[in-house]
């Protein structure tokens, strides 16, 4: 399982994963043994626990209607899929929760999107600069399979005496945007950015939010079919400006970030 | 064929809350042995992860 890959980083930031479903104990042991997992897997037979927490899932037929997925009675059981992330005092500090059964968000996320913490493990990452801008572009991981999320990251380095426009932006100005070029299979979110500061110009009463030095925005990617290795396309615009020199013109940083099918690169796929 | 990933389920009325603590739970691991789950995070983070099953 994918949260394996990520363990030597929840070790290092003392975070204990802990995965729970309704199979019997000798389901989980053949199932650790053969894909190597060494974190606990708890076994809630009777789906107890899951019922008592509120985490019965009671979409799942339904949800299995919409997949074209056959009906089937060991369906039923099983908790919404999802993720608590706990403090040292095992209060819940954030819910990672899918609409989807069949969606996944990997280890890596759930370090850096839920934690806020450093991920050792990520995917290549990918360079690129214009006018005052430098990008680096990376996905949680180099592989990826149908139904992951899989969040693409953007460390954005502002040359030292420039800033670039957050939002919201009175008219005429350019606000710092991300775009994902649509693909047939890929589910693209809405991206997350810092909160950009309050910055006043002299002589001018329109407030303006800019962004300063570095930052990094999120944009959750879901890919709903794992048929071919495909580079995703990146567009991140701006408008460079200094209080003292005034605007530069609006630039177009483009990258290409490659991400191969999980299938291919772990076992040839089965016919 | 459609793909949907959003069914519209409101997750914040479901489960445990956010600013919660998580309830006890104390459930036989992949060895068959008995773990609490707090007593086990010894005062560490922690994850709970629930997926559908391993065996399908």
């Amino acid at each position: 399982m994918e949260l394996q890959k990520s363990l030597p980083d929840f070790e290092r930031h003392h975070i204990v994963p802990f995965a729970i479903s309704y199979d019997a104990v000798d389901v989980l042991a053949t199932f650790a043994a053969k894909q190597h997992i060494t974190y606990t897997l708890l076994s809630d037979e009777g789906s107890t626990v899951i019922r008592a927490l509120g985490l019965f899932n009671e979409h799942v037929f339904e949800h299995h209607a919409a997949y074209g997925v056959p009906k089937r009675d060991q369906h039923w059981g099983v908790p919404y899929p999802g993720v608590f992330l706990l403090d040292e005092q095992g209060y819940v500090r954030q819910k990672r929760f899918q609409q989807s059964y069949r969606e996944r968000e990997t280890g890596v996320a759930l370090l850096e999107q839920g934690f806020g913490l450093p991920s050792t493990v990520h995917g290549t990452p990918v360079h690129a600069q214009a006018q005052g801008v430098q990008v680096t572009a990376r996905l949680d991981s180099p592989t990826y399979r149908a139904f992951q999320r899989l969040w693409l990251r953007l460390d954005i380095s502002i040359e030292a005496g420039l800033h670039v426009y957050g939002q919201p932006i009175p008219e005429g100005f350019i606000p710092l945007t991300v775009a994902v070029t649509p693909a047939a299979g890929l589910v693209v979110g809405a991206p997350e950015f810092p909160s950009p500061t309050l910055h006043r110009l002299a002589g001018l009463d329109e407030d303006f939010y800019i962004y300063e030095g570095k930052l990094a925005v999120s944009v959750p990617l879901t890919f709903t079919q794992d048929e071919h290795d495909t580079v995703v396309q990146v567009a991140i615009r701006y408008q460079a400006c200094s209080d003292a020199l005034g605007c530069f013109m609006p630039q177009t940083v483009a990258l290409q970030v490659p991400v191969q099918v999980q299938d291919h690169v772990d076992r040839p796929r089965q016919r | 064929m459609t793909t949907p990933l959003d069914f519209g389920i409101d997750f914040t009325t479901i489960g445990p809350a956010v600013g919660e603590r998580f309830p006890d739970v104390v459930l036989p691991d992949q060895y068959g042995q008995r773990v609490d789950l707090h007593h086990t995070r010894n005062g560490r983070r922690a994850l709970i992860v629930f997926h559908r099953s391993a065996g399908w």
